[in-house]
C-alpha cells in the first residue's frame, strides 16, 4: 500500500518563495520535516503572502481531489490579508495594512489603502477568520487534521483598542466554543486569553530572534526554527492520533 | 376550546421554522414600500411554518454564509423545517461590524462614465474623495473579477451544502450573478464560463436542492430573475417599477410558488 500523504497549507511560514530565504533553510520547511517523522509523502501547498481565503480554498481542493490522506495541517495566516485569483495568473494577495504596492498585482495608494481598512477592520477580520476555522473543521470531520496559527494574526495592530475589540469579538462569538481545542494547537491563539501562535513558540525559546529566524530583516523561521515547528506539530499529532 | 393569545403562542412555537437568507430579493426595504409580502412570508404560510427572514438588502454571499453559520449554531436542528438560501450577486463584498451591522462594498463597472453620467457606486458613498473612490472601485473590481467571484461563490455553495447535510434545505440564485454581457467582452465570458464548469466543486453541488442549477442560462440553468423575466419579459408586471426592478407582490408570489414546488418534489 502506498504511503499516506501529509497535506500542509499555509503562507510563507509553510513555504517561502524568495530564493535567498529558500537557500537559507536548504529548501526544507516544517512540512518536509514532519512528513519524514510521520513516514508520509509531503504535499506542501503553502504560498508566500497568501491569507486564509487561499488556505480554505486549497483545503476544499484537497478534500475533493486527494485520496490516501494521512494528515492535513492548516497553518493559518495573518487575518487581514485578502486573497484573489484569476484564470491566467492564479492566486495573488492584497495586504491593506502594509505598503506593499510594489509587490501587488494592482498597486494601490496609501489613501485608498486606508479606506479599505475602514471595511476590513479588526472586528470583521476576526469574525471572518473564526468562520474559516469552523468551516475547515467541518470539512475535515472525517480526516485526521491539526490547525495552528502561524504568524501573529494581527501584525501591525498593536493598539490596545484593536486587541480589546478582537478578544471581545472572539470570546463572545458563537463560533468560539465550537472550535476543537485538541486539534487547534495553541487555541485560543492570543496570548492575552491563554493561546499562542507559531511565532510565540519560537519567541519563547529565542526571545531576541537571533537563533531561530533567518535574519533581523527576514524574521521567517530558519532551518532550526522549522525543525522546532515540526516537532511541536508532531507532539500534538502523537497525543491525538497514536 | 376557546381561542386565546396563549393558544396562539403555543401553536406558533410548536411550528417548525422556515429560515430564509438572502439579499433584497428576500427582504425588501426601500423607497417607503416596506409592506410587500415577500416570498419567505408567503412560503411559510404554504408550509405552515414560522417565518424567520434573515434577508438583508445589499448584502452578498459572505453575509449569507455567516448567517447560515449563526443559524446552525443557534437553532435546534429539530426546530428547523426548511432553510432556503437565495444567493446574491457574486461580486458583492460584505464586511461585518459590531452589533450585527454589515457594510457593503459593491464594486461596479464604469463609475464616472456610465451613460455619460457621473456615477458614484453606492458602496463608496462614505468615501468623500472622488479620485480615491474611483481608484478603489476599479481595483476591487479587478481583484474581485468574475473568475474570483465565481470560485468564491462555488465555495460558499459547497460549504453551505455541507453545513446543511442533516437539515432540509433549498438554494436558488436570486439576482444575476456577475457583471457580464454589457461589460465583459465575449472572450472573457468564455473564460469565465469555463472556470465555472471546470471547477472541482461544480459536480459536487446537489442539483436537486439547487433550484435552477447550474444557474447560467448558457449552460441550462436559471436564476429567480430569469423565472420572472420568462413570464414578464418587459418587466412591467412582476417588478416594482421601471427604476426599481425588485419583484413586486405578484413577483414574490411566483417566487414562493417556485420554491414550494421544489420543496414538494424533494421533501414530500
Amino acid at each position: 500500500m502506498s504511503r499516506k500523504k501529509l497535506i500542509a497549507i499555509g503562507c510563507s511560514y509553510t513555504k517561502m518563495s524568495r530564493k535567498k530565504s529558500l537557500a537559507a533553510i536548504g529548501n526544507r520547511h516544517w512540512p518536509e520535516y514532519l512528513a519524514e517523522k510521520l513516514d508520509m509523502n509531503c504535499v506542501n501547498l503553502g504560498a508566500a503572502g497568501q491569507g486564509n481565503e487561499y488556505i480554505l480554498s486549497k483545503l476544499i481542493d484537497t478534500v475533493l481531489s486527494e485520496k490516501n490522506i494521512g494528515l492535513v495541517v492548516l497553518m493559518w495566516s495573518e487575518w487581514i490579508r485578502q486573497d484573489f485569483q484569476d484564470p491566467a495568473n492564479g492566486w495573488y494577495f492584497f495586504h491593506p495594512h502594509k505598503d506593499k504596492s510594489r509587490k501587488e498585482r494592482y498597486p494601490i495608494d496609501l489613501k485608498s489603502r486606508n479606506s479599505i481598512l475602514q471595511y476590513n477592520d479588526p472586528y470583521n477580520l476576526t469574525m471572518k477568520s473564526l468562520r474559516y476555522f469552523l468551516m475547515s473543521q467541518m470539512l475535515l470531520k472525517d480526516i485526521p487534521y491539526l490547525m495552528i496559527q502561524g504568524t501573529s494574526p494581527l501584525q501591525n495592530m498593536n493598539e490596545k483598542t484593536a486587541f480589546k475589540l478582537v478578544i471581545a469579538a472572539m470570546v463572545e462569538s458563537k463560533i468560539f466554543n465550537e472550535i476543537n481545542p485538541d486539534q487547534f494547537i495553541g487555541w485560543p491563539i492570543l496570548k492575552q486569553i491563554g493561546g499562542y501562535t507559531v511565532g510565540d513558540i519560537l519567541n519563547k525559546i529565542d526571545p531576541e530572534q537571533k537563533e531561530l529566524r533567518i535574519s533581523k530583516d527576514d524574521t521567517h523561521p530558519n532551518a532550526e526554527g522549522h525543525k522546532i515547528i515540526s516537532q511541536e506539530i508532531y507532539n500534538a499529532y502523537e497525543k491525538i492520533y497514536t | 376550546m376557546r381561542w386565546s393569545f396563549q393558544n396562539y403562542i403555543m401553536l406558533k412555537s410548536s411550528r417548525k421554522k422556515l429560515i430564509a437568507i438572502g439579499c433584497s430579493f428576500t427582504r425588501y426595504r426601500g423607497q417607503g414600500i416596506d409592506d410587500i409580502p415577500v416570498w419567505p412570508t408567503l412560503l411559510s404560510e404554504k408550509l405552515d411554518m414560522e417565518c424567520v427572514n434573515l434577508g438583508r438588502p445589499g448584502m452578498g454571499n459572505e453575509y449569507i454564509s455567516a448567517k447560515l453559520i449563526d443559524t446552525i449554531l443557534s437553532e435546534k436542528k429539530e426546530d428547523i423545517g426548511l432553510v432556503v438560501l437565495m444567493w446574491s450577486g457574486w461580486q458583492r463584498m460584505d464586511f461585518e461590524d459590531t452589533n450585527d451591522n454589515w457594510v457593503k462594498l459593491r464594486p461596479s463597472p464604469g463609475p464616472g462614465t456610465r451613460n455619460g453620467i457621473l456615477y458614484k457606486p453606492e458602496a463608496f458613498l462614505n468615501i468623500q474623495n472622488y479620485e480615491t473612490m474611483l481608484m478603489l472601485n476599479n481595483i476591487m473590481l479587478k481583484c474581485n473579477n468574475a473568475h474570483n467571484a465565481t470560485m468564491k461563490s462555488l465555495r460558499h455553495f459547497l460549504i453551505a451544502q455541507k453545513l446543511l447535510e442533516d437539515i432540509p434545505y433549498l438554494m436558488v440564485q436570486g439576482i444575476g450573478p456577475v457583471y457580464l454581457d454589457e461589460f465583459i467582452e465575449r472572450k472573457s465570458k468564455h473564460i469565465w464560463l469555463q472556470s465555472f464548469l471546470n471547477s472541482k466543486i461544480f459536480d459536487e453541488i446537489d442539483e436537486k436542492k439547487f433550484i435552477g442549477w447550474p444557474i447560467m442560462q448558457e449552460v441550462g440553468g436559471h436564476t429567480v430573475e430569469d423565472i420572472l423575466n420568462k413570464i414578464d419579459p418587459e418587466q412591467k408586471e412582476l417588478r416594482i417599477s421601471k427604476d426599481d426592478t425588485h419583484p413586486n407582490a405578484e413577483g414574490h408570489k411566483i417566487m414562493a410558488q417556485e420554491i414550494y414546488n421544489a420543496y414538494e418534489k424533494v421533501y414530500l
